[in-house]
């Protein structure tokens, strides 16, 4: 290996060339990476194989402290105690931060994480510092997922004696393109090309897909499964129609919640007015939050197995919390997060057009998986008395991931094991600001991928000979509910009433899940584009983007609008 | 073969099946069709084919397996035996569809995040 083991190596976005000059083709490397843990899985020749640290550990605390000169991730570094991950000098719960902008309720939760996230509430990315040496030091999510990833790559390199280049890398469903950017350049710091960005329950469906081409020879038979995902960071929701190997998505649903949620929410329930405390940052108030937060997770994980937990912690500043909580005090606090997961489950269902009948399978994976009351409130909506046994919990993402790993990179098996595609859905609609403030949906979210779809606009006023395109993603009615993506001018539409220019807007979704925004004005009665078409690929906006629709609504108003027009049949 | 048919072909030839199929031949075919041209099991030098022919077949597949939109179409098929158009070339622009989509296949198949072109 010729890189050090702990530089991260170009800030470009991309990981150098990517040339497959070797014969072979190389078998690319499945990552989960967990807002609390992480895994890494390849497909060894004949089936998935979890790599394990130098302490034999499969799953790996995803943090990195910094200290001195070197950073040092919970790839291989060893924490005395779980203490020693919240002195401030420790980032972690880089999943839940990247990509997202100082106004973003997931980020103002952050706030009472041991080290410092700063925001301004202005739409730019917040400030994310750990403590070394008494000095808030400043770094960004890719740079901590980076140095994290750096590591494992080292590692798996180690133990598969061979150079890492290609991965498949698990997401969460609900992530914008914007994130998907964010992680792919955290990838590229660590020299990592990234093959695939799967939405996780897709990377479970996979499995499943393989299972259920194991054990049915007749592959004729459609099984539809839900699968629910929820880890520390969020709650993900997929329904997959499953015969021959293909796993074919249906609906995708997903959302920033999980178990930091119910964590945050006890402490808060634990010790109520605490909110100058959790948000301080003081020297000894970061160490009282430390002792309160490992108490309220482990109080947690107990009421896993037990119906009630003792607290008894002393947090060190003169407060004391002597508590029995038992399991529907747990659930009553946490109310607000099991209703969204149900609506997940709903929306899904719903999405899919599937009856809860039709559902021949229900997978519920993840760490929240061992909360009772998940498994609970899946199997009620979904009317089923038990789930789908088979998966580990927390392995059943990143086995999907390296199976999709082996796939994407031409293997083949000569049992079938990898006869297996999944054909994906968007997880979320794409579209444009159009109609005053609304947001157009073009490509509505779970069509099938690769895709293309278009839609016809016109201009707003007469004579107007510029428009804007702006594209958005998500689910909300008006623009601001969704992420901006990029935003482009088409000009010289030839002046005339306003509804009378037809300006056609497509979105392309390639092999690769690229998006390409075209867009070009017509005339009635002409085939062709008056000029030519503008084709912008996106995401097109970096930091601080939350601050562009503002400036552009600042700088044009509603000169530039479009509005949509009934689609020609 | 189902697999080359022209966009002017039936929804049913493109999956390659007589319009009497039932629910379960429709998908049945467009499993087996995916499994040959989804861009993702295709050599590298095909994903440009692949990807228009599985949007084809995805097409095809999403009207006839549903029940409603499936009536309409045959319907319509039953009316006017002229060969029909998918969605996504009928507009009467067709041509600047095809135009602009093909611009936007140009891009060679490197892996970038940023504004590489």
């Amino acid at each position: 290996m010729a890189e050090p083991a702990y530089t991260v190596a170009s800030d470009s976005e991309t990981a150098g060339e990517e040339k497959s000059s070797s014969p072979f083709p190389e078998t690319a490397i499945g990552i989960d990476i967990g807002t609390s843990h992480c895994s890494v899985a390849v497909w060894n020749g004949s089936q998935v194989e979890l790599l394990r640290n130098i302490r034999n550990q499969k799953m790996m605390r995803s943090y990195v402290t910094f200290k001195d000169e070197n950073p040092s991730a919970g790839v291989s570094d060893q924490l005395s105690s779980e203490h020693d991950m919240l002195s401030g000098a420790s980032i972690f719960n880089m999943k839940r931060l990247i990509g997202r902008v100082d106004t973003d309720p997931v980020v103002q939760s952050s706030k009472s994480l041991p080290f410092l996230v700063q925001t301004l509430g202005i739409g730019v990315r917040p400030l994310i510092a750990a403590l070394v040496n008494n000095v808030w030091r400043s770094t960004t999510p890719e740079e901590v997922l980076a140095i994290f990833l750096v590591e494992l790559k080292a590692m798996a390199e180690i133990q598969l004696k061979r150079p890492i280049k290609n991965v498949v890398l698990t997401i969460p469903a609900s992530f914008s393109r914007f994130q998907l950017t964010r992680i792919e350049r955290a990838c590229a710091m660590a020299s990592l090309h990234v093959l695939r960005l799967m939405p996780e329950p897709t990377a479970v469906a996979l499995l499943y897909a393989q299972q259920i081409s194991n054990q049915n020879v007749n592959t004729g038979s459609e099984k539809i499964a839900l699968i629910f995902n929820m880890g520390a960071g969020y709650c993900d929701v997929a329904i997959t129609a499953t015969a021959g190997g293909v796993s074919q998505i249906k609906a995708l649903a997903g959302s920033a919640i999980g178990g930091e949620d119910l964590l945050l929410s006890m402490m808060r329930h634990l010790l109520p007015d605490s909110e100058t405390l959790l948000t301080s940052h003081g020297l000894d108030d970061i160490k009282s939050v430390g002792i309160l937060r490992v108490a309220t997770q482990e109080a947690i994980h107990t009421l896993s197995s037990q119906t009630s937990v003792q607290i008894d912690v002393d947090l060190g500043n003169g407060t004391k919390i002597c508590k029995v909580v038992d399991r529907e005090e747990f659930e009553e606090v946490n109310l607000a997060v099991f209703d969204k997961c149900a609506s997940l489950i709903s929306q899904c269902l719903h999405d899919a057009k599937v009856d809860t009948e039709d559902v021949s399978d229900v997978i519920v994976v993840g760490g929240c998986s061992y909360i009772p009351k998940i498994k609970s409130l899946v199997m009620s909506i979904c009317k089923k008395e038990e789930l789908y046994k088979g998966m580990k919990p927390l392995e059943a993402a990143v086995i999907g991931a390296a199976l999709e790993g082996a796939v994407a990179s031409g293997l083949s098996d000569p049992f079938g094991s990898l006869d297996l595609l999944t054909i994906q859905a968007t997880p979320l609609a794409l579209g444009i600001r159009a109609d005053g403030n609304n947001f157009v949906p073009i490509i509505p979210r779970n069509t099938a991928m690769p895709a293309q779809k278009d839609l016809i606009f016109t201009t707003a006023h007469d004579n107007q000979t510029e428009a804007l395109i702006i594209v958005y993603e998500g689910e909300g009615k008006k623009v601001e509910e969704n992420h901006l993506l990029g935003y482009f001018k088409i000009t010289g539409i030839p002046p005339s009433p306003k509804g009378v220019p037809e300006i056609r807007v497509i979105l392309d979704i390639d092999a690769s899940s690229v998006l390409r925004v075209l867009a070009g004005v017509l005339m009635p009665g002409s085939h062709q584009p008056i000029n030519p078409v503008m084709g912008v690929r996106m995401p097109t906006v970096d930091d601080g983007h939350g601050w562009c629709a503002e400036a552009l609504h600042r700088a044009y108003g509603s000169s530039l609008d479009l509005v949509t027009v009934q689609k020609k049949i | 073969m189902a697999a080359a048919a022209s966009s002017t072909s039936s929804l049913y030839e493109v999956l390659g099946l007589p319009m009497g199929a039932s629910g379960h031949e429709i998908k049945a075919a467009y499993r087996k069709l995916a499994r040959r041209c989804h861009p993702d099991v295709v050599a590298m030098d095909q994903k440009q084919n692949s990807t228009n022919e599985f949007m084809k077949i995805h097409a095809a597949y999403a009207t006839l397996s549903d029940p409603d939109k499936r009536a309409n179409y045959d319907r319509d098929l039953y009316r006017c035996p002229q060969p029909f158009q998918s969605s996504y070339s009928s507009a009467n622009m067709a041509a600047a569809a095809s135009a602009m989509a093909g611009s936007s296949r140009r891009t060679n198949r490197n892996w970038e995040t940023d504004q590489c072109w």
